[in-house]
């Protein structure tokens, strides 16, 4: 543990993940904090091993070679604080998304309303709704088969919604007196935490039925009157509740909370706390767009001045989500993001088999082309779910992604792929950016635990992720509207800092890409088509900015918004591989 | 950058396995440390809560539900039987409704309208499932049993635990099972195969009572048939069509014949789907990590070598890149037809050595086991 009278000078900061658990060293060079050096290893949450803090200290072993300073006792356990010697560091830190989803049963009286309000406020939360029970639906009484599920399989949570404030509360109140009646054998340790978020009125008859036994959790209605939704404390509820209910549970949690500084908070979590600071530090205006596909978890969050919004999809992602995102999307949704073809047997032998194993790397194209088409969809679905949560209602901008300064993308498969073509082609049609954006990436998997060490460091936070926690891939300009393809869609002239001038007609339908390295600036002005808004609010109207270059330079994407993509599957491939290698070629043709 | 894959033993010619037995709650061991045990033997037992089963007497009734109670002819707590009046309206002495019990129970609570009626508890016996000797005891919750013999763990599983005879039908481990070796001459025997595709395999493998099936691979539209029908099966390789490993493949067929215990457990299980063919009159190892070390077989776990059996020739000391750029820790294999390729860690499961013919010469079919 850290010495509260030392200032901290050095940290060791880890995520542990459903597949891999980072861990990164960050220390003073020359008086500034900087990531020192990062390392992975396959999680080990789950198998013969079943003690996530084994490949913790695989990580940090490597990282004491990387680094060459030890930085495990001889009892394998973090050296905390630093030694005179340079062995160990000040604090050591811990951010986990490898536990399993809440199961959450919502009971509500009616199906709309208060019930769409709880399943909304889930859609933010690391939880799965499994059922739904509408008591007003059937006269407010149960079914059999509904008691049966009760009772046969606790949920991990009964959300109870329902009721407007100051509304009866004879329909809670009986509610209340079936559930205490369903688990009234079972252990109270094994009975599901029930969180009431209806009828202010009720809370008290609620609380004098399920008090005593249940672990009952009060928090505002969600629904106070027909017009106002109140999700906000029932979604930190959530959010406590994965933390204590379920990341607790994951094997070698004790033995890891007791080396961490302090609380171990969700990776989800940790990681809305960067993306807020990131708009805040960098005063964007338009915000920060946040994507996280990990291997079991899909996270989106939008953080604009003081506001946030996000929206997660528990077990949906490229290694042990990869069922779920199979199950919610259907195999056609997926190979439809394949540029080759490939027959539906052996795409579901693949599927099954990488599930099987989720901790494997792909070896091949194909296979990392499978895994990208996965991700777009684990994306496309979590976008789907803030769209619909947050964004409804922003007028044109209601079936796009609304403008935001900057695209920080991160995940396992995101932040490992070497081509940045194809990870920002799957950005591009997965998330469907919108106006002027720039777009990094968490290439040291760094983000989530920076998030945690902002709340005891934030100076050593704010250094590290702004000189090491990001690598530019670029500029998109990505205009909202639809054209025939190969109709002008909008000229571009790009004037970089040593006065060379690029100028191209951009055909619609496709992408192109312009080279400005890495550290290099340039004004672009932008005059779109009447059938294009490049984020400007108006079609035709055309605008000049300020770009930062990146790996790939300036991306325009001129396939409009919301991207459609040919319905002939030949059709189709070509056009995923023109735009694949037009992401990996530079555009200088027109110079 | 990936690393180092945990390190699991995927296969074992000989080996010292433990297993532990537990009950879901507790209750009574009925063995102790040093007693022999077999598959079959109970070696604890508890009660397990009977279902709950709840009845709504107000729609049944067809009154309000606070008018339930006047007609309900059962006590909180009492024990009924099945058929025994629950509920009823007479009219001029006239039964009009009646509930009646539809199982032997307890009357939990009448509540709200519903009558909570608690099944009798069931008895829940533990059996041993590994045949061997109690090395160790867990007052009021199980034991653990050790026992000699060849581990072969699936990588997928379904159904229960099961034991039989190990029958191998199939003359190469890429030879698919089909329906015609499926009969009745096999009731009570666990088949291996190379490859599974046909689902009649599995509805006669059900029909003429089989205990189980061992196999290279399925294909995947069966995985659902499998659950269904609640026979163990485990599968070596993966989906699809993979061929079982050649070393695999080769301890079964040298052990046709012998008694092996299976278990079809899914994961989230302690050790997940395996067969164990007791051996108890061979030397053994203990059942132990295995190290990545030249010489040693790694099975290829991702296309395009997906199922592949190998040998480690070189083990870079720094991460490589594979051929699409990713950096990885991993090793050099040598493919059977001589080519060398570096496959990281994580796609990579450790066979161990291959068995020696020489070293254990396979047993007679008829010399089954010590403990038989």
């Amino acid at each position: 543990m850290s010495d509260d009278n030392k200032p901290i000078e050095s940290a060791l900061v880890a995520d542990i993940g459903s597949t891999l658990t980072h861990v990164c060293l960050i220390d003073q060079v020359e008086g500034i904090y900087r990531l020192i050096a990062c390392a992975s290893a396959p999680t080990t949450a789950y198998g013969a091993e079943g003690d996530i803090t084994i490949g913790l200290r695989r990580a940090i072993e490597k990282i004491e070679r990387i680094a060459q300073r030890p930085l495990l006792n001889r009892e394998g356990e973090p050296i905390s604080p630093e030694q005179d010697t340079g062995e160990g560091t000040d604090i050591f830190l811990a951010t986990s998304s490898a536990a399993p989803p809440l199961e959450c049963i919502i009971v509500g009286l009616t199906n709309d309303l208060s019930i769409q309000s709880a399943q909304r406020a889930c859609a933010t939360a690391n939880a799965i709704v499994t059922h739904t029970i509408a008591l007003g639906a059937r006269g407010r009484r149960w079914d059999k088969k509904t008691l049966a599920l009760l009772h046969q399989s606790p949920p991990d949570v009964i959300l109870m919604v329902g009721g407007v404030d100051t509304g009866p509360t004879a329909p809670l109140e009986s509610a209340a007196r079936v559930l205490a009646n369903i688990y009234e054998d079972i252990n109270p340790e094994q009975r599901p935490v029930i969180v009431f978020a209806g009828n202010q009125e009720a809370r008290r008859p609620v609380a004098a039925i399920l008090g005593e036994g249940f672990d009952l959790r009060v928090v505002d209605n969600v629904r106070p009157n027909a017009h106002i939704e109140s999700p906000g404390e029932l979604q930190r509820e959530l959010s406590d509740l994965y933390s204590q209910n379920k990341l607790a549970t994951l094997p070698g949690y004790r033995r890891l909370r007791r080396w961490c500084s302090s609380a171990i908070l969700s990776s989800s979590e940790a990681l809305s706390i960067t993306l807020r600071f990131i708009a805040r530090r960098n005063k964007l205006p338009q915000g920060v767009l946040g994507i996280d596909v990990g291997g079991n978890t899909t996270y989106v969050g939008a953080a604009r001045s003081e506001m946030y919004q996000w929206a997660t999809s528990p077990n949906m992602g490229t290694s042990y989500g990869l069922r779920h995102v199979v199950k919610e999307s259907g195999l056609r949704d997926i190979r439809r993001w394949l540029p080759f073809p490939m027959q539906t047997r052996e795409l579901v032998s693949y599927l099954e088999n990488a599930s099987l194993r989720p901790q494997g790397v792909p070896q091949t194209m194909e296979d990392l082309l499978i895994l990208h088409a996965l991700a777009r969809q684990a994306l496309l679905l979590t976008m789907r779910r803030i769209r619909g949560q947050f964004w409804v209602g922003e007028d044109a901008l209601m079936r796009t992604t609304p403008p935001f300064d900057l695209l920080a993308a991160r995940g396992g498969l995101l932040s490992h792929t070497v081509q940045d073509g194809l990870t920002v082609l799957t950005i591009l049609d997965a998330a469907q950016p919108t106006g002027l954006i720039r777009l990094v990436i968490d290439w040291a998997s760094l983000w989530p635990q920076l998030g945690a060490l902002a709340q005891v460091a934030p100076l050593a936070a704010a250094q590290v992720l702004e000189r090491d926690g990001f690598r530019e891939l670029g500029t998109i300009i990505a205009p909202i509207g639809e054209a025939r393809d190969g109709d002008r869609a909008l000229h571009l002239r790009i004037i970089r800092q040593d006065g060379q001038v690029t100028e191209a007609d951009i055909p619609a339908g496709t992408i192109r890409r312009f080279p400005l390295g890495l550290n290099e600036q340039a004004t672009v002005e932008v005059r779109p088509s009447r059938h294009f808004d490049i984020g400007l609010g108006r079609k035709g109207l055309g605008g000049k900015a300020q770009v930062r270059g990146g790996s790939l330079g300036i991306i325009i994407d001129t396939r409009g918004r919301p991207l459609g993509l040919p319905q002939d599957a030949r059709r189709r491939r070509a056009k995923l591989q023109e735009w694949l290698g037009s992401l990996i070629h530079d555009d200088n043709s027109s110079s | 950058m990936t690393t180092t894959a945990p390190r699991e033993t995927f296969f074992s010619p000989s080996s010292e396995i433990v297993r532990r037995r537990l009950l879901p709650i507790p209750g009574e061991v009925l063995v102790h440390v040093g007693d022999r045990v077999q598959a079959d033997d109970i070696v604890a037992k508890t009660k397990l809560p009977g279902g709950l089963h709840v009845i709504d007497l107000a729609q049944a009734l067809k009154v309000s539900v606070h008018k339930v109670r006047r007609y309900v002819c059962v006590q909180e707590g009492q024990e009924i039987a099945k058929g025994d009046l629950l509920a009823a309206i007479r009219y001029l002495g006239l039964t009009r409704r009646a509930v009646r019990a539809p199982f032997a129970g307890t009357v939990q609570r009448v509540d709200e309208g519903y009558l909570f009626l608690r099944r009798h508890p069931q008895n829940y016996l533990l059996r041993a499932y590994l045949p061997g000797r109690v090395i160790e005891e867990y007052p009021h919750q199980g034991v653990a049993i050790r026992t000699i013999g060849a581990l072969i763990r699936g990588i997928w599983g379904s159904g229960g635990e099961t034991q039989g005879i190990l029958v191998t039908m199939v003359d190469g481990p890429n030879k698919p099972l089909t329906w015609r070796q499926v009969s009745l001459r096999y009731r009570g025997t666990i088949l291996v195969g190379g490859t599974l595709a046909d689902p009649r395999v599995l509805l006669r493998a059900r029909q003429f009572h089989l205990h189980g099936l061992v196999l290279g691979s399925i294909a995947p539209q069966l995985r659902s048939l499998c659950e269904r029908i609640s026979l163990p099966v485990i599968v070596t390789e993966g989906m699809g069509y993979i061929p079982m490993a050649e070393p695999i493949f080769a301890l079964l067929r040298s052990l046709h014949g012998h008694i092996a215990v299976l278990s079809g457990r899914g994961e989230g299980q302690d050790n997940g789907p395996e067969l164990i063919i007791p051996l108890p009159s061979q030397e053994a190892s203990e059942e132990k990590s295995p190290a990545w070390e030249k010489g040693v077989l790694v099975r290829i776990t991702r296309p395009p070598f997906l199922g592949l059996v190998g040998e480690i020739v070189s083990l870079p000391p720094a991460p490589q890149e594979t051929s699409i750029g990713i950096e990885a820790e991993g090793a050099e294999v040598r493919l059977p037809d001589g080519r060398r390729l570096f496959v990281p860690f994580v796609n990579l499961e450790l066979l161990g050595k291959a068995p020696s013919q020489e070293k254990s010469p396979p047993p007679s079919p008829t010399n089954t086991s010590a403990d038989r």
